[in-house]
């Protein structure tokens, strides 16, 4: 029996919610994606917190918050603890994209949900994975082989394909075919009939995607409009993602066109970003990687575009038209939001969308056709307490304080009885330590002042406290013949300052931060949020482009056609457009087509019967295999024997007659292939009326659809006309098109 | 099991012929029992590998290739590259320009990046007469166009070839490959090193152990120091030589090991601050090319480098400068400079070589492997003095050392991974005979125990293995619905891609690949004016089953003929034939066709017998001109006791014939198999063709 495959989605089905699902293969579980929106919305998580902690593996696709956004909440407050697999750059990408949200909130609000430790210490959960990689779990998945495959849209963007027992379950989200300037297209075409698919229907009703070159010339000329007539151009971008293509985009026009205007490029990790992007080369695509090999220059040696990472910097370069990439897309908040608000007044000026935005955000409504004249915005800011604020901020500090040290000698008092209460009931021959050389845990149990404090404070002295007997603490040291056993390993010097240095340079946070970032984070004095809210009117044209690099509706079909698995799974994407690509995916695709609900686990386990058997040497030199494109087949007829470790094996059969059986033909007709075969072989062909004329007489009709793959259904072939040698001549080019078996 | 020995020119034959054979076949064609010039080819069940293609540094032109003659490069699926040296990569223009190859080629990211300017600067700098030259800029060009790249651990299949890498060590984007042809392994290390430097990762030790493990030996038995202590009397005998005012000259390779010195260096500068008046240049400007890719490919560096990374670029270096020429270069005081060639026979190490070897304050740090009779090779050995480029003689004071700083395995890096891998078979290339004989000898007491078997073929001896590959398929979808029992029996189709078999039912085969089956309907019409029973009456006594039927569309008397072919009264003057194509459906239709058209040419002589002759009597008639045939035949035939035996008497034997199931009995057996063998034509000629023959 086949492999067992239950899918249950816990966000993003029949809408456009961040994408998290949950695939059991055999009973391990594997959460595919755990993505939040930028409102960064708990209530979007309640499925994930009822299931994160019979998560085993994680897989990450890309590095964006709707797909990896809560993985840091979710390993702090959700309790998911299981590794982590990711493609690297969708690890750094997405660290730095999380770096990069988490700052842009914390400058507007008490954004408490996690920390950037939190960020860290959930990233350093992944095992990072090259491209096309074997990885075989071990443990509770034993079996199991994972591989990210590339799925275009953004750098590292990921395909992950999961076997076990040579059955493939694929999830592929957000791919994308075409070719880019930075990354390849997919390579999703290259699997065919996988067991299951998970695919989504984000971009199921979207059709007509214009050619690269008409688009590019339109994102030209719309750019340069607003420029010349001394307009600035906002464009909302995301961290580390879909902006790569952009920043080459501009980078090549301006280094075209030999253009001045400057570019801004805003985010709090830009630096870093394209630091290491620097570094992603072979994850890019084959133009960047073979221009690199020649010419040694990496298409991410800005030129053009100028990285900063805080407003202030912005605000001091001269006034005059420019554009600004800043994050985030969704205009709520960061750098984008304000720049918004400031320009948008001015109808000179231009906010350029590149994607459509997330539900329910102002980016989202500011696409909304036709746009808001205007908009309410709250203005937030982080300001430095002062006066009273400030004198009431240490006092509440300072309470705090008290507090904790309170906890903390409580705790340490809860943890010398407990030690002396050790003590007494092990109560071992009484030796004093002469070399008071006590473990640092018990230590704490001497300080006296913190510990007298508590006492004093009314509460009955504990009865253990009053021990019958002086602190006592056992010795730890050994002894033998020669005296106290040492360990040569407390005496060594460690010779190797380099990996001390290491250590200096690891200690200042993983990744890099920028400066600003770096001093906002480190930023101790005392600050708080004010917020205003006001109306702002939208005078600034507001032009979306499709820059998404998603496949569109009718390539999705294509290549879902082309892959045919024998099971889909259909999710993200608003409920048309779901609706709509099931209802065409049943009749072209395959006939097992879901689309659940969230928490509706459906099992997608295939009711493929399999058995192994071995092929005996005997046998095999009995068949002849006919060749046919990649594949070689033969029809076999064997008897079941049993081997002596027990496995089933196929040997010739004893009788010599083999059983008849139908003759096979095994071939695919393509009428416009065979016409023009016939063609070349001098006889006259034409289509006429959905059949194909060959000769004077002779016709050749097609019935069945092929592109039906699933349903089961073999084509037919109608070869009608009167007795003549065309008749069969037609005939025997017809038969060179199959192998009979 | 494996066995050497085999003479060279074997191999030609061996990889034609060995197309459905078993036998894995490895030969060096280079490093076999030498350094330089690695190259190794492998065939196994009609699949071709080969790895490296390097030339030997000692010899110039056609010599220095491996021996490409013995094998038909055209017959290679996949060529495999592990890194950029020249002794591994130089002749693959060569290969791939001037030879029949037509295979893939494969090397990591940073190995192509490299590739193309190493071999770019040895075109330029190796001096030998245009005839000699094996291709030139425009084959390294052309050359890169050809090849394609593979990252750590990506795992491609070429022809049912499937490959993958492991870090190396060694080198930037070196690689170790591991390729799997139908389930058989093999590990080619290439040069390797287990040990972790200030930039590159140690070698990783593979998941799956190999079947044969192809070892570089160049350090046989030897065994480094602890990389530490190398790196602190690097630095000491710097730091020493520069505070006392004098000059270091460190020549070095322009890549490879180059890097990680200047790694050191820049971070002993770092972390002395009292050193930072004292310049560092490096001179060669094909390192200084190579830094870009340095600074590229930090992902196949250690995670030491990509942690540096985080805070600004390693291979950004504070202290060291570039230096182009001497020209640039003001001699004021101390200094260190790196310079290449490593071997100081010429060039810009050369030229400070000379200027400062006659001071005592000055020092020269050799870093690595030297070759025999360069000038780095004697000054080792300090002797008091040496003759200088002009030719004049110049007493040698300056200081000398040697720090090994060679990314080769040594013997307990070796022992310990071929100890962990544990390999049934072992192949050393790539090291001096002597001290591939000593790893031999050391390996062999290693593996006292077991199977192991470890072999040191020479160039162009062939290691011929046997692998006894069980092969087993998979049933699957409507054939498997229940696992068969022994003895039942399995009819499907038998489909193979690459090395993998799969049994299925041919209604299946448009599920599980990308094949599907077709039917071809054939509809022929036949001229034919007379009675559709003469048709009748013809086909039924040719063929046993003929059924009449009625044509469910049009209404007409139709028949079906061998539950085949339908013959259909279309008009007044035509008949029509449809059947589905097979071959024998194929018969019974010609043979439908040849019966109406004579039926139709004979059409007036035709005497249209009875229809109700009655199945008794035409039994009986039939049954009558079998006899006949009998007596004719064997002579005397009498009729048996039991209804529809004969009893056959040819010479004293006596045979029994069944006439209504055919059985024979006889004593005798040649009359037994005559008498068989007659009947069965008699009753063909004489009875319509049986349904169930078919």
């Amino acid at each position: 029996m086949g492999t067992s495959v239950q899918v249950t989605p816990l966000c993003g089905v029949y809408n456009e919610n961040p994408l998290s699902y949950l695939v059991s293969i055999d009973g391990f579980n594997f959460l595919i994606d755990c993505g939040w929106n930028d409102h960064f919305d708990t209530s979007l998580l309640e499925p994930l917190s009822r299931v994160a902690s019979t998560v085993d593996a994680v897989l990450l696709s890309h590095p964006d918050t709707l797909h990896l956004g809560s993985l840091p909440y979710a390993m702090k407050q959700l309790g998911l603890s299981a590794p982590v697999f990711a493609t690297e750059p969708v690890y750094r990408l997405g660290l730095l994209t999380m770096y990069d949200h988490y700052l842009s909130r914390k400058q507007v609000s008490e954004f408490d949900l996690f920390t950037l430790d939190d960020i860290d210490s959930a990233f350093q959960n992944i095992t990072r994975l090259n491209q096309s990689q074997n990885y075989y779990m071990s443990g509770k998945g034993e079996g199991i082989v994972i591989a990210p495959h590339a799925a275009g849209h953004l750098l590292g963007g990921t395909i992950w394909k999961v076997t076990k027992d040579g059955e493939d379950v694929i999830y592929a989200v957000d791919f994308n075919h075409r070719k880019e300037r930075h990354l390849n297209g997919t390579v999703l075409e290259s699997f065919v009939r996988p067991a299951v698919l998970i695919t989504d229907a984000y971009n199921a009703l979207l059709s007509n995607q214009p050619p690269r070159r008409q688009r590019d010339q339109q994102f030209l000329d719309t750019i340069l409009k607003t420029l010349r007539t001394d307009g600035k151009i906002l464009v909302p971008v995301d961290t580390a993602g879909r902006v790569l293509e952009l920043v080459l985009i501009l980078e090549q026009f301006w280094e075209q066109h030999h253009l001045t205007y400057p570019i801004y490029f805003l985010t709090y990790v830009s630096s870093s970003t394209i630091d290491y992007v620097k570094s992603f080369l072979e994850w890019m695509s084959d133009s960047i990687a073979k221009s690199f090999e020649n010419t040694r220059e990496n298409a991410f040696v800005l030129k053009n575009i100028t990285l900063l990472v805080s407003k202030s910097e912005l605000e001091k370069v001269p006034d005059g038209p420019k554009i600004v990439l800043a994050s985030m897309a969704s205009l709520e908040v960061g750098f984008s939001h304000d720049i918004f608000v400031e320009w948008a007044a001015d109808s000179k000026n231009l906010v350029l969308f590149t994607e459509r935005a997330q539900f329910a955000t102002l980016a989202r409504m500011l696409q909304s056709d036709p746009p808001p004249k205007a908009v309410k915005v709250t203005m937030s800011k982080r300001i430095p307490l002062v006066g009273e604020e400030l004198a009431a901020y240490e006092e509440e500090q300072t309470q705090k304080r008290k507090e904790e040290s309170l906890k903390a000698s409580l705790i340490k008092e809860e943890e010398a009885k407990a030690s002396l209460g050790e003590e007494l009931a092990v109560g071992g021959p009484m030796i004093i330590d002469a070399n008071i050389k006590q473990p640092s845990s018990k230590a704490s149990g001497l300080k006296h002042g913190a510990f007298r404090d508590v006492l004093i404070d009314g509460f009955v002295s504990p009865p253990s406290s009053a021990g019958p007997m002086f602190p006592f603490y056992e010795n730890t040291s050994e002894w033998d013949d020669f005296g106290e056993v040492i360990n040569p390993d407390d005496y060594t010097i460690k010779d190797e300052d380099m990996d001390q240095s290491f250590m200096q340079v690891d200690g200042d946070l993983n990744g890099k931060l920028d400066e600003a970032a770096a001093s906002l984070m480190l930023d101790t004095t005392p600050s708080k949020v004010v917020s205003s809210e006001l109306t702002v009117y939208v005078k600034c044209s507001l032009v979306y482009m499709d820059f998404e690099g998603r496949s569109d509706g009718s390539s999705m079909k294509k290549i879902l056609g082309h892959v045919s698995p024998l099971k889909l799974v259909l999710v993200h994407g608003s409920a048309e457009a779901t609706e709509h690509l099931k209802e065409y995916c049943l009749k072209n695709v395959c006939p097992d087509v879901y689309a659940p609900q969230i928490e509706e686990s459906i099992d997608v386990t295939s009711d493929l019967c399999a058995y192994k058997v071995q092929l005996s040497e005997k046998l095999m030199s009995n068949i002849l295999f006919k060749k046919i494109g990649d594949y070689e087949i033969a029809w076999v007829d064997a008897v079941v024997g049993k081997t002596e470790s027990d496995t089933l094996s196929l040997l010739p059969l004893s009788t010599t007659p083999p059983p008849p059986h139908k003759t096979v033909l095994v071939g695919d007709i393509k009428m416009a292939d065979f016409k023009q075969f016939l063609a070349s072989k001098g006889i006259q062909v034409e289509f006429a009326g959905g059949a194909l004329r060959c000769g004077e007489y002779v016709t050749l009709r097609k019935v069945g659809d092929s592109s039906h793959k699933g349903g089961g259904n073999i084509q037919h072939i109608i070869l009608e006309g009167p007795l003549s040698e065309e008749y069969y001549n037609i005939r025997d080019h017809l038969y060179s098109q199959f192998y009979p078996l | 099991m494996a066995s050497t020995g085999q003479p060279a020119s074997s191999l030609k034959r061996a990889s034609s012929t060995s197309s459905e054979g078993d036998e894995l076949i490895i030969t060096p064609l280079g490093a076999g029992n030498e350094v330089g010039r690695s190259c190794v080819h492998m065939s196994y069940k009609g699949k071709t590998v080969m790895f490296d293609c390097g030339i030997h540094p000692a010899f110039s032109g056609m010599a220095a290739l491996p021996y490409f003659d013995e094998i038909d490069p055209s017959a290679i699926d996949v060529l495999l590259v592990t890194h950029f040296h020249l002794d591994h990569a130089a002749s693959l223009p060569y290969f791939l320009e001037k030879t029949t190859f037509r295979g893939r080629v494969f090397m990591t990211h940073a190995t192509k990046a490299i590739y193309k300017l190493l071999l770019s600067d040895y075109v330029k700098v190796s001096k030998v007469s245009v005839e000699d030259m094996l291709y030139d800029e425009q084959d390294i060009l052309r050359s890169m166009d050809k090849i394609e790249v593979i990252d750590f651990h990506q795992t491609l299949e070429v022809n049912g070839v499937r490959f993958w890498c492991y870090t190396a060590g060694h080198v930037l984007g070196a690689a170790m490959f591991m390729v799997d042809i139908a389930g058989v392994r093999v590990l080619y290390t290439g040069d390797y090193s287990r040990e972790e430097d200030r930039h590159l990762r140690a070698a990783e030790l593979p998941q799956f152990s190999p079947d044969v493990c192809i070892i570089e030996s160049t350090y046989g038995v030897q065994t480094h120091q602890p990389r530490h202590i190398r790196e602190k009397l690097f630095t000491d005998v710097i730091h020493s030589t520069v505070s006392q005012g004098g000059r270091v000259l460190i020549p070095a390779y322009a890549l490879g090991r180059a890097q990680e010195l200047l790694l050191i260096l820049d971070e002993y500068w770092s972390n002395h601050p009292e050193l930072h008046n004292v310049p560092i240049y490096y001179a060669s400007p094909l390192a200084k090319r190579c830094m870009a890719v340095y600074q590229t490919y930090i992902n196949s560096m250690n995670d030491r480098i990509r942690n540096q990374f985080a805070n600004s670029n390693p291979f950004d270096f504070k202290h060291i400068s570039p230096l182009k020429s001497i020209d640039e270069f003001r001699d004021v005081g101390p200094a260190v400079v790196m310079a290449s060639p490593g071997g100081l026979q010429s060039g810009l190490s050369r030229q400070l070589f000379d200027k400062w070897c006659s001071d005592k304050k000055n020092a020269c740090v050799i870093p690595g492997y030297v070759v025999e009779g360069t000038m780095a090779k004697t000054i080792i050995n300090e002797p008091k003095e040496v003759t200088l480029a002009s030719g004049l003689t110049a007493p040698l004071n300056m200081q000398v050392h040697y720090i090994s700083f060679s990314a080769h395995a040594d013997y307990i890096q070796t022992s310990t991974f071929l100890k962990e891998l544990m390999p049934p078979n072992i192949i050393l290339v790539h090291g001096g005979s002597i001290e591939m004989g000593r790893l031999k000898q050391k390996l062999v007491s290693l593996f006292a125990d077991g199977n192991t078997k470890i072999i040191t073929p020479k160039n162009c001896q062939s290691v011929e293995m046997h692998f006894n590959s069980q092969k087993t398929a998979k049933a699957i979808g409507k054939l498997a619905a229940k696992p068969p029992a022994a003895g039942e029996t399995v009819s499907g189709l038998l489909v193979k891609k690459g090395f993998t078999y799969q049994i299925m039912a041919p209604e299946d085969l448009h599920v599980f690949s990308q094949l599907s089956t077709g039917n071809v309907i054939q509809r022929i019409t036949i001229p034919y004016s007379g009675a559709f029973a003469v048709i009748k009456h013809r086909l039924k006594q040719i063929y046993e089953s003929v059924d009449p039927t009625i044509d469910e569309e049009s209404g007409v008397e139709a028949l079906r003929v061998h539950e085949r072919v339908t013959v259909k009264r279309e008009s007044e003057n035509h008949v029509s034939l449809h059947w589905a194509a097979d071959p024998i459906s194929d018969m019974v239709s010609d043979s439908v066709v040849a019966l109406v058209l004579n039926a139709s040419r004979d059409l007036p002589k035709v005497v249209v017998e009875s229809e109700e002759t009655g199945g008794e009597e035409a039994a009986k008639k039939g049954d009558k001109i079998v006899h006949a045939l009998l007596v004719s035949l064997f002579g005397d035939v009498k009729y048996g006791g039991e209804e529809g035996k004969v009893v056959i008497n040819v010479d004293g034997n006596v045979a029994h014939l069944d006439k209504r199931s055919g059985e024979v009995e006889s004593e005798n057996e040649g009359l037994k198999e005559r008498v068989r063998t007659a009947f069965r034509r008699i009753s063909g000629a004489v009875k319509p063709i049986p349904l169930q023959e078919s």
